[in-house]
């Protein structure tokens, strides 16, 4: 391994909100860490309104480095790292639980102000840099390796798609099944529905406001994605919901964003509406 | 329920239970769901040959977070090292 001592990288004060290119010292991995060379990093839709602080989240009291998903290489391991190995080619995932047996572990975001729990303000002392950086250090329990020769567009892509996934896994969906995703032109939404097509899902309803996006999607998506622009008028959708399913939909996943206004809100309403409507 | 839509969800007690709906909401995804969609895709069952990158350089990260919110379905924004 080279021996790299220095790095860029991002560096956000919480109290002015400033973002800073900066020459840090690559962070050498504590114990149960790993260090990674960050190849690319993912950057939100949402990024420079949630480092504005205009999402309400609670900032760490120091510095950080934001910056959420990303893709890299495993260039050191801490002590008490026994599976993960230098060299390794691994996607980084930014969602950290409190590994101990309590009933409500502490959990967050690295590289993202949100946090949940008791014990998240600890939690995000100790892990809140996140991968807008040459290089990064995570713990040895998140990063996912066996990516192969996986293009980096595409383990990024596996970041979009991790998230419905977790939606699709919690409503249980089933091979066979209808399934219907609202918001499906935005960003998660999209790669909703290419989960539930890989899931099993018979049908799958690509619901959203952007036909064209729609369109485009669901032809990724294959003969058993549909999509379905909303109108706005409630009965014409559900109807138009029902007609494409061929009856009830089994189940919906809503991903609608904090961009929806107040107009837009039966977008909300209209998957659960036509969901088993007997 | 994911996203982050503001607005409450108007549901009626009679919806509910004339439909045997279930209403659940989730922040983010179990911890074996990455390792999965790794498979997944290796197995060719998620297809993500159609996910399209923007990339940036990582100075050029205020340009990228500029940019991101025009994203549009099955686009990414990422900053390349």
């Amino acid at each position: 391994m080279e021996n790299h001592t220095a790095m860029k990288a991002w560096m956000l004060d919480p109290a002015t909100k400033r973002l800073e290119l900066c020459d840090k010292p690559t962070p050498k991995p504590r114990r149960g860490a790993v260090t990674v060379r960050v190849e690319a990093a993912m950057v939100l839709s949402y990024m420079k309104e949630l480092l504005a602080g205009a999402r309400g989240h609670t900032f760490p009291s120091r510095p950080f480095i934001p910056g959420t998903n990303g893709i890299g290489v495993i260039e050191v391991t801490g002590e008490g790292v026994y599976h993960a190995k230098p060299g390794q080619r691994v996607s980084i995932h930014p969602h950290l639980v409190a590994d101990e047996r309590c009933a409500d572990p502490a959990q967050l975001l690295m590289g993202h102000p949100a946090r949940f729990g008791e014990g998240a303000e600890d939690l995000q002392g100790d892990w809140i840099d996140g991968t807008f950086a040459e290089y990064v250090e995570w713990p040895a329990r998140t990063p996912i390796d066996s990516l192969g020769a996986m293009p980096a567009v595409q383990v990024l892509g596996l970041s979009k798609a991790v998230v419905p996934y977790g939606g699709l896994l919690r409503i249980g969906l089933q091979a066979g099944e209808t399934v219907a995703i609202n918001g499906a032109s935005g960003f998660y939404g999209s790669a909703g529905v290419l989960v539930a097509l890989a899931m099993g899902a018979s049908r799958v309803l690509a619901v959203g406001r952007d036909a064209k996006v729609l369109s485009e999607v669901a032809r990724a998506g294959g003969d058993r994605a549909i999509p379905i622009p909303l109108s706005g008028d409630t009965a014409a959708d559900t109807a138009a919901l029902r007609k494409a399913a061929g009856g009830a939909i089994d189940a919906a996943l809503d991903m609608i964003s904090a961009g929806s206004s107040a107009s837009q809100q039966p977008c909300c309403e209209t998957c659960a509406v036509a969901v088993d409507w007997q | 329920m994911m996203g982050s839509c503001p607005e409450p969800l108007a549901i009626g007690f009679g919806e509910m239970l004339a439909n045997d709906w279930m209403i659940a909401g989730q922040f983010m995804y179990p911890k074996e769901a990455p390792g999965r969609l790794v498979r997944l895709s290796a197995s060719g069952q998620l297809r993500l040959a159609a996910i399209k990158p923007r990339y940036y350089a990582l100075a050029d990260l205020p340009k990228a977070m500029d940019e991101a919110p025009a994203m549009r379905g099955l686009e990414i924004t990422a900053l390349e090292m």
